[in-house]
């Protein structure tokens, strides 16, 4: 009798314990939800390619003697001006900024007082004039442009907004209001370009 | 002989006592395993019907994309300021979160970009910024940031890898409504070689349901 008694209360406890369970079990649920997207967003970089040529030797002049603007202005020899060409191959639409810029030589014995650069631009019609004569200590200084090296001469800034060519001149002498001294000086002066993107 | 008689009629009685529980518990759990089947079955239904949505009878989550990807061509470097304001119609991706939901449900969302394995620019070279509409305009969810993949896996099961965007809680009756930017980090140095950057957005939700 009480064996049959204790059966029956474990049955009755195990469906109970086995109710609890599914009971417990079956309140909780979770689901999960995933999309993946279809649309592809991408963006795709323009490119830039920008290059400085010099087309002849530079200037080289000796036994040089000051000359006014009109007389420097004309220089026409070979080795009385330095042709370059800065160019630019732009995708798509933005402006890159460029300086064209003087390094002075260490060489140098001329000071920078003495020598006057004079830069114009080439086109199939001639020369327009891009800086007019102006003295070398009279130039800006780099230091104020975020893209070029501090400490050098500022000649001219311009920019490309597509893809273009620009081509210049450049000329230098010896300032008329300089006065030479007995012995020999020379001036050595290399240019540069630089570019950059504008934000 | 009466004695015996009483004896059989109460070990009787208390074998059908126990013979009745037993066979109400067994009731009570077929009714919940059918109850279970009848949810799941109502679950896969839904979700074959439109691929983007579960239902169970009072819970309803989709995601749509609502417009075409960004594409931009010719990106060159930006800051945020002109980043955050594109506008052209390729310039941006508006996406949409929809929840409507009846019953004590907790649901968890996150949202999450992958990159495409063809992508030729660093994480750092593009930033991603995150709006969403609030009283019809669209306020900032997610500043401008590079693409920072997660390290390691989320609870919802975003994978470590993609970038989380934004992760919330779904109240009942929910439509969020997102603006996603994209564009060229203004470090990035552009040369001669095209850079590509592509990203998908995805959605992983947990709905919990607590009876």
């Amino acid at each position: 009798m009480n064996k049959n008694k204790n059966k029956s209360l474990i049955l009755t406890i195990i469906a109970i314990i086995i109710l609890f369970i599914v009971t417990v079990a079956t309140s909780y649920a979770a689901f999960y939800y995933s999309k993946v997207g279809n649309e592809v967003n991408k963006v795709t970089t323009g490119t830039i390619t920008m290059s400085y040529s010099e087309n002849n030797n530079g200037i080289y002049l000796t036994n040089a003697s000051p000359m006014n603007d009109s007389v420097g202005m004309a220089l026409s020899n070979n080795n009385e001006y330095f042709d370059f060409t800065v160019a630019s191959t732009v995708s798509g639409s933005t402006t890159i900024d460029y300086a064209i810029v003087g390094v002075k030589d260490r060489s140098s014995t001329l000071p920078d007082e003495g020598v006057k650069v004079y830069l114009t631009s080439l086109d199939g019609n001639g020369e327009n004039q891009v800086v007019r004569p102006t003295k070398v200590s009279e130039l800006k200084s780099t230091d104020t442009l975020s893209y070029t090296p501090n400490n050098q001469y500022l000649i001219y800034q311009n920019n490309f907004r597509e893809t273009s060519a620009h081509n210049y001149r450049l000329r230098m002498w010896v300032d008329s209001d300089y006065v030479l001294p007995d012995e020999s000086l020379t001036y050595l002066m290399r240019i540069n370009v630089y570019g950059n993107m504008s934000s | 002989m009466d004695n015996k008689q009483y004896e059989s009629e109460t070990i009787k009685k208390e074998s059908n006592n126990k013979l009745f529980i037993i066979i109400i518990c067994l009731f009570i759990f077929i009714i919940m395993v059918i109850g279970i089947s009848v949810a799941t079955f109502t679950y896969t239904k839904e979700s074959n019907s439109d691929i983007n949505t579960i239902s169970t009878g009072n819970i309803y989550l989709n995601y749509t994309e609502d417009t075409n990807g960004i594409n931009i061509t010719n990106a060159y470097p930006m800051n945020d300021e002109l980043g955050k304001i594109l506008t052209d119609e390729n310039q941006y991706f508006d996406f949409t979160v929809e929840a409507s939901i009846t019953g004590d449900v907790i649901t968890k969302y996150e949202i999450y970009a992958e990159k495409l394995n063809n992508s030729t620019l660093n994480n750092d070279e593009v930033r991603l910024y995150l709006e969403k509409m609030v009283n019809n305009n669209y306020e900032e969810v997610m500043s401008p940031k590079n693409f920072t993949p997660l390290t390691e896996s989320t609870e919802l099961g975003t994978m470590a890898g993609s970038m989380l965007l934004d992760s919330g809680t779904l109240n009942k009756s929910d439509i969020i409504r997102y603006r996603l930017r994209m564009w060229v980090d203004e470090s990035t140095v552009v040369g001669d070689l095209e850079k590509t950057f592509g990203v998908t957005v995805s959605i992983k939700a947990k709905i919990d349901v607590d009876d």
